[in-house]
């Protein structure tokens, strides 16, 4: 008996069976096994609180949701998407958002963008200078950067996000100024006589300095101008099928009566000396060379300048996120298609693909999802030639339309920034010289950013994204020098290098689908001018997609036929 | 399931005062100055706004509002095409203006064109065709960027007064060069969304006298920018930025900081 009273006992006092709070050392937590006393005696806030959860759980699981009792990773795109977009740059957040804008009922389409580096370390979009101008030599780029601007003007018309703050993109409106020598001086002109005479009335956005002597050339050119602007200042064609916010009839008018001043002028001998000009300015034009078009007060016009590209690309990815799509970080790694072959009229046997699944490896882990897709959109910028190339196009070695690979491929561009303390004002444009260096004022401090466009023979190589410095003192810095004196003097306080999404073929866009793999579209090649025409490409691909042909703008020349035929698209006015 | 939902949005009131506040943007908490207190808004724009975040509906609504509140703006700005072929550029701009309740003086005349109370205007201004527009007064308008298209079409206007216009900003200001040639005097106090950007596009107009920028208490750097403006305009008066603008609120290491 005592026996079983001493067993007991020690069973008691072994701790074993009694809740007491245990210390273990420095850690003063107490173990206790049961829930109740742990919270207190209230048993009807945690019913509450169980009863939020299971009515949570609830409505998540009725049917036509995503959601499965199998814990999964939330990184993980969905497995079934309707589009993807392979490429989270500021085209595939454009896209995305203009996907997303045009759909008619909510959550019409599922679109996921697949973006490869959260941190956007090495994408063309943040690393850019951001200048948007409308000085290109093709209509479609023209009409492209037009309407960008109209969406950049109003922006909050298109991007607000409920409870957030306006978005505001630091656009400085200062305007672009092109120098051409006497070779230059031709192509110049007709890409002026181009900008002009469009279908709509563009707004005067160039101004020429052109440098050549005051010949017969010139007063032929200036009478040819005055000529064609009595023209036109009258007539006035209906804009189908082109979207032009404004109409500045009354700009060319104005303009028409200068130049005739101007020519006036000449006449009596008396020319308006642009020394004076670029006496404040501080931008250096050899005196003996006359220049001075008369219209050189509209240099700095509307519509042209710089903005901020994070500033944009953050405002498309909130509001798209915001109108339901998915945004997923992973490396796209490969497709699954399937192949059907036909014949042609001609006994050809082609071969269409098709896509089915786009493979995306999740970053860091051998993790990888199919997702299931009905169309996707290369919108990868300096990589779309290897996203091709997972689509098998440029692979075969037969010679036939998919042998033939997207001519897009890297090229490494160096941005450098420099402070000059007796630099050019407020009022100093986007300068862009004859030898293709071009510099910009950079805030009020009296920095600017500068760089230049390397020869064919002088590209720099691709693999990573070192600066060098050398570049600039052989070759930016002379050019500078030479046209703003002030420039002599100044210090190079950093640098940056970026990559453009370089058309080999022709240096401009190609937007459209691929002939042969029947659902993949393309939104890339735009070789350095790219952030100015993003939100109209946005919307035409939109349109491609959802309508099945442009509605708005007519990009149909800058699709793959152009590459096929081997006709070039050439735009003049590449910096 | 309607006492769970009737539960959870008590609850959710209750956490109203806490989560509900205006948002501070986050350009104006700068490290050496705090945070001013926004004013409270009314209990009812609190409970909108709670509404908005629950139920897509609601916040479809308000979305609908907002680009209502944007049509009719852009309403009020039209091109007064019609009016321009058939009267002028002069009438149109002078009835465009008084449509917006400004004032309009022409060039000659030494009374002003006002609207009164019902939306009448006295004296008839097909007599105007060939007068130019000499002075346009704009306080407080809603005019915009699309509404300038009616104004820098009038080739010999001095005074142009857009105080207080709520949605005059950077853009608005890159139109004025088409003035240039004869403006004046240019006032843009108390216009919130103009910054120093849209300043420095102020370069083009060669012949202004006077330049009225009070009350702009939102850029950055007032003082640097009338250095900068009156380099490049050399004739002009700049009223309503002292000099030593430059130094509210900032340290002066913090400036050199800035710009070095």
């Amino acid at each position: 008996m005592a026996a079983w009273r001493r067993i007991a006992f020690r069973l008691l006092t072994a701790r074993l069976f009694r809740c007491k709070p245990v210390s273990l050392g420095r850690c003063a937590r107490e173990f206790t096994s049961s829930k109740a006393l742990r919270k207190g005696n209230d048993f009807f806030k945690d019913l509450e609180s169980e009863m939020k959860k299971f009515h949570e759980k609830f409505v998540t699981a009725l049917p036509g949701s995503d959601w499965t009792p199998i814990h999964m990773n939330t990184n993980l795109p969905p497995e079934r998407a309707d589009i993807v977009i392979v490429g989270g740059g500021i085209m595939g957040w454009a896209i995305a958002y203009w996907l997303k804008k045009k759909e008619r009922i909510r959550d019409g389409v599922r679109v996921v963008v697949v973006e490869r580096d959260p941190t956007y370390t090495q994408a063309s979009t943040v690393l850019s200078v951001g200048g948007i101008r409308q000085q290109f030599s093709m209509p479609e780029n023209i009409h492209m950067s037009l309407f960008s601007c109209y969406f950049l003007r109003n922006i909050n018309e298109y991007l607000s996000v409920m409870n957030e703050d306006p978005i505001d993109v630091q656009f400085n409106h200062a305007g672009y100024l092109f120098l051409a020598s006497e070779n230059g001086a031709q192509v110049m002109e007709e890409n002026y006589h181009i900008q002009r005479y469009l279908e709509c009335h563009t707004p005067l956005s160039s101004d020429l300095v052109t440098l050549h002597a005051l010949s017969q050339s010139f007063t032929d050119f200036i009478g040819r101008v005055i000529r064609d602007m009595n023209v036109t200042a009258e007539v006035s064609k209906p804009l189908d099928k082109v979207d032009i916010p404004s109409s500045d009839r009354h700009t060319a008018y104005g303009y028409a009566q200068e130049v005739i001043k101007g020519l006036e002028q000449q006449k009596e001998g008396k020319i308006l000396c642009p020394k004076k000009r670029s006496e404040r300015s501080g931008i250096f034009i050899d005196e003996q060379i006359l220049v001075s078009l008369p219209y050189q007060f509209y240099q700095c016009l509307e519509n042209e300048g710089w903005f901020d590209p994070w500033i944009l690309l953050n405002a498309f990815r909130k509001k798209a996120i915001s109108m339901g799509v998915y945004q997923c970080f992973g490396d796209v790694t490969g497709f699954k298609t399937s192949s059907r072959q036909m014949v042609t009229a001609s006994g050809e046997k082609v071969d269409f693909k098709r896509i089915h699944h786009v493979i995306v490896q999740m970053p860091n882990s051998a993790e990888y999802q199919p997702v299931e897709c009905a169309l996707v959109v290369n919108a990868a910028g300096a990589w779309s030639g290897n996203v091709a190339q997972m689509a098998g196009i440029g692979e075969d070695s037969k010679d036939n339309i998919l042998s033939m690979p997207v001519p897009v491929e890297p090229r490494k561009r160096y941005v450098y920034v420099f402070h000059s303390p007796e630099g050019p004002g407020l009022d100093m444009p986007m300068l862009i010289d004859n030898s293709g260096a071009y510099a910009r004022r950079e805030g009020l401090g009296g920095n600017y950013l500068g760089g230049q466009s390397p020869t064919e023979d002088g590209e720099p190589e691709v693999s990573n994204l070192d600066v060098n410095y050398d570049f600039f003192t052989e070759n930016v810095w002379p050019n500078l020098a030479n046209r703003i004196p002030s420039f002599q003097n100044l210090k190079v306080k950093s640098a940056w290098a970026g990559y453009y999404d370089y058309n080999t073929f022709d240096q401009n866009a190609i937007l459209g689908i691929h002939p042969l793999v029947n659902n993949l579209y393309f939104a890339t090649g735009f070789s350095g001018h790219g952030i100015q025409q993003a939100p109209a490409v946005g919307r035409a691909i939109a349109e491609l997609i959802l309508d099945g042909d442009f509605q708005t703008l007519d990009l149909t020349n800058l699709g793959f036929k152009r590459l096929f035929i081997g006709e070039k698209m050439l735009e003049r006015n590449i910096v | 399931m309607l006492i769970v939902k009737f539960t959870f949005l008590v609850q959710v009131f209750r956490q109203a005062n806490v989560h509900l506040q205006q948002r501070v943007p986050w350009r104006d908490c700068t490290s050496t100055t705090r945070p001013e207190r926004t004013p409270r808004v009314s209990f009812l724009t609190r409970v909108l706004q709670l509404l908005c975040n629950r139920f897509y509906d609601i916040e479809y609504l308000v979305n609908r509002s907002q680009s209502l509140r944007n049509w009719s703006l852009r309403r009020q700005n039209s091109f007064y095409g019609y009016t321009r072929e058939r009267y002028g550029d002069n009438v149109a701009a002078a009835c465009y203006i008084l449509s917006l309740g400004g004032g309009i003086r022409f060039s000659g005349e030494r009374e002003w064109f006002w609207e009164n109370q019902l939306g009448k205007f006295r004296g008839d201004l097909s007599h105007f065709r060939e007068i130019p527009v000499e002075e346009v007064d704009a306080k407080g308008t809603p005019i915009t960027y699309d509404g300038l298209n009616n104004i820098t079409i009038l080739s010999s206007l001095r005074t142009l007064d857009l105080s207080n216009c709520p949605h005059v900003d950077d853009w608005c200001l890159s139109r004025l060069h088409a003035l240039s040639e004869s403006l004046e005097e240019l006032s843009l106090s108390g216009c919130k969304k103009v910054s120093d950007k849209g300043l420095a596009t102020l370069h083009h107009l060669k012949k202004l006298k006077k330049l009225e920028l009070f009350d702009l208490s939102h850029i950055s750097n007032p003082g640097l920018i009338r250095i900068l403006l009156e380099e490049v305009l050399p004739e002009c008066e700049i009223l309503g930025i002292d000099y030593s603008d430059v130094l509210k609120g900032n340290s002066l290491e913090e400036i050199n900081k800035q710009h070095s």
